[in-house]
């Protein structure tokens, strides 16, 4: 997690303009949800790993673990929207507790489906949190009006996973120093003691950092500083066409793949 | 300037952080406040910056009492300016930039006055080069100085720093003290609390030594060292440099007030010495 912002801030992309790369995410992740072929979800995980990797140089190792995070989830998911009670049309079953579970064409065709979408559109979003920061998110949020209650929740959690986190690893190390989870019985005495220290902490910060806040002036709303970027025709004109070809794609395909 | 008059100030469990506290600050001054941890240092600043309501007492602010409005807090809070201790508590914003421009934003300037302030502020602690850095990834040290020129920005006539040498390294504290004793040139007023009775001794040219929320000692750094008792309540120590010149017996050489320079000392006892 933490991780991600750091590479947010220091890929090899940071000096492109967010709206570019914001644009590039979001279009791509809504043509391929929206897709109903495997090919153009394919298309786009690849390219969208491809910039990761060698265009932002986010290490192979690191977007691999990524991949990983949401893939057991999606095992489960795909597995049981492939096989089903149903007979009709099956290519293999296995017996089972007693019960027969099929796999026909279809299902297993709407399971490949629906894993390529999934990868596609996670690539979409990791490619989004992997190169822009997200105080450009909160900048690009507001210029397309977003309500400024909803960016003010946005900062203070953004500011409040680190605070947490920060917390967390402080009593985290304090407890391990002081043999806090040497066997299983201590662990779980630490951890509870740990979770419920950390929200009480947290809230002493909050305090503390409405008192700093209070005491510049605050009056109840925040001012983002924007960095200047500068627009890249190349950049745009690729990212259109790109987007365009995929679009057409999806278009003339429909059915086929 | 500022001034507290019989001001209590108790938490919601009743423990009082501050009692029947008197204390005048007048334009210019250059103050330290000695006192160990819970002696109520803290408090009194949050008192000063009106974060903190006085329970009973006032508060004067350029001779007009203040009365916890709206007008009065803004009017107190923007020529108070507090860098508080530990500045994972007052960083608050995810750009360097964003941060120490963030006075100035609630302030409401324009944006080219806020652009020159912050680079002025940036070039003042040398920090010019993390300015586009998020402020989560810094070092303490320059958590500290970007916490510190957030408040610069705001050119407060007030500057109260909450122990401002703690955790740094002793050439950043040294730079520090230069840019305060510059700022106090020009006319600052300057209050700082402070664990280090030789800085306290050597810096300030007066000093208030507190201990559970009531002032034992006010007064110029030779009086407040010269009293012993005081020293021993409060657990302090003797300054180095005035340490050895009472040691030697040798302080009524030094007419220079407030304090002894630690260079005169040397070359006094140099001098003075048989090789």
């Amino acid at each position: 997690m933490i991780y991600i912002d750091k590479y947010a801030y220091f890929n090899r992309l940071k000096d492109v303009h967010p709206v570019e790369k914001f644009s590039l995410a979001i279009f791509t992740l809504f043509i391929t949800v929206a897709s109903n072929s495997i090919f153009i979800p394919a298309i786009s995980f690849a390219i969208m790993s491809l910039i990761i990797l060698l265009a932002a140089r986010i290490p192979l190792f690191f977007y691999a673990k990524l991949l990983l995070l949401p893939l057991f989830f999606l095992f489960a998911g795909v597995l049981s929207v492939a096989t089903n009670l149903n007979d009709q049309d099956m290519i293999c079953s296995v017996l089972f507790t007693g019960h027969r579970f099929c796999v026909s064409a279809s299902s297993l065709n709407e399971a490949v489906k629906i894993f390529t979408k999934s990868m596609g559109s996670i690539s979409c979003l990791y490619f989004l949190v992997l190169t822009v920061p997200v105080t450009e998110i909160i900048n690009i949020l507001k210029k397309f009006k977003t309500p400024i209650l909803f960016l003010e929740l946005l900062v203070i959690v953004y500011k409040f996973i680190f605070i947490i986190f920060e917390t967390m690893d402080r009593i985290y190390i304090s407890q391990k120093s002081r043999m806090g989870y040497e066997n299983y019985k201590l662990s779980y005495k630490s951890l509870s003691k740990l979770i419920s220290s950390v929200f009480i902490i947290s809230l002493k910060r909050y305090e503390d950092l409405y008192h700093a806040l209070e005491s510049r002036c605050f009056t109840g709303d925040f001012h983002f500083y924007q960095r200047k970027y500068n627009f890249s025709k190349i950049n745009i004109f690729v990212i259109f066409m790109f987007d365009g070809i995929l679009l057409a794609m999806s278009f003339f395909s429909r059915g086929q793949f | 300037m500022i001034e507290l008059a019989d001001v209590t100030f108790e938490y919601p469990d009743k423990t009082a952080a501050v009692k029947n506290l008197s204390l005048k600050i007048k334009a210019g001054e250059k103050i330290a406040i000695l006192g160990g941890n819970g002696a109520g240092k803290s408090s009194l600043f949050l008192l000063l910056n009106g974060i903190h309501k006085t329970g009973s007492g006032k508060l004067y602010f350029k001779g007009q009492e203040v009365k916890y409005s709206k007008k009065d807090l803004l009017n107190l809070r923007k020529s108070t300016g507090i860098v508080f201790q530990d500045p994972e508590t007052q960083i608050f914003s995810s750009s360097v930039y964003e941060e120490i421009s963030f006075g100035l934003e609630n302030l409401k300037y324009a944006e080219n006055e806020i652009k020159a302030r912050v680079d002025h502020a940036l070039q003042l602690l040398e920090i010019a080069d993390i300015k586009q850095k998020p402020t989560h990834l810094l070092s303490y040290g320059e958590k500290k100085k970007v916490s510190i020129a957030g408040i610069l920005v705001m050119d407060p006539e007030i500057l109260i720093l909450d122990e401002p040498d703690a955790c740094l390294d002793p050439v950043t504290v040294s730079n520090l003290i230069k840019l305060l004793d510059d700022l106090h040139q020009k006319g600052k007023t300057i209050l700082m609390s402070t664990q280090d009775v030789n800085l306290a001794y050597s810096w300030a040219e007066r000093i208030i030594v507190m201990k559970n929320g009531i002032i034992l000692k006010d007064g110029l750094p030779s009086e407040i060292f010269s009293n012993l008792k005081v020293i021993k309540e409060a657990s302090l120590e003797l300054p180095v440099v005035y340490e050895i010149a009472v040691k030697l017996n040798i302080q009524s050489k030094f007419k220079q007030k407030p304090n002894i320079k630690k260079d005169d000392l040397i070359k006094y006892i140099k001098k003075n010495i048989s090789p």
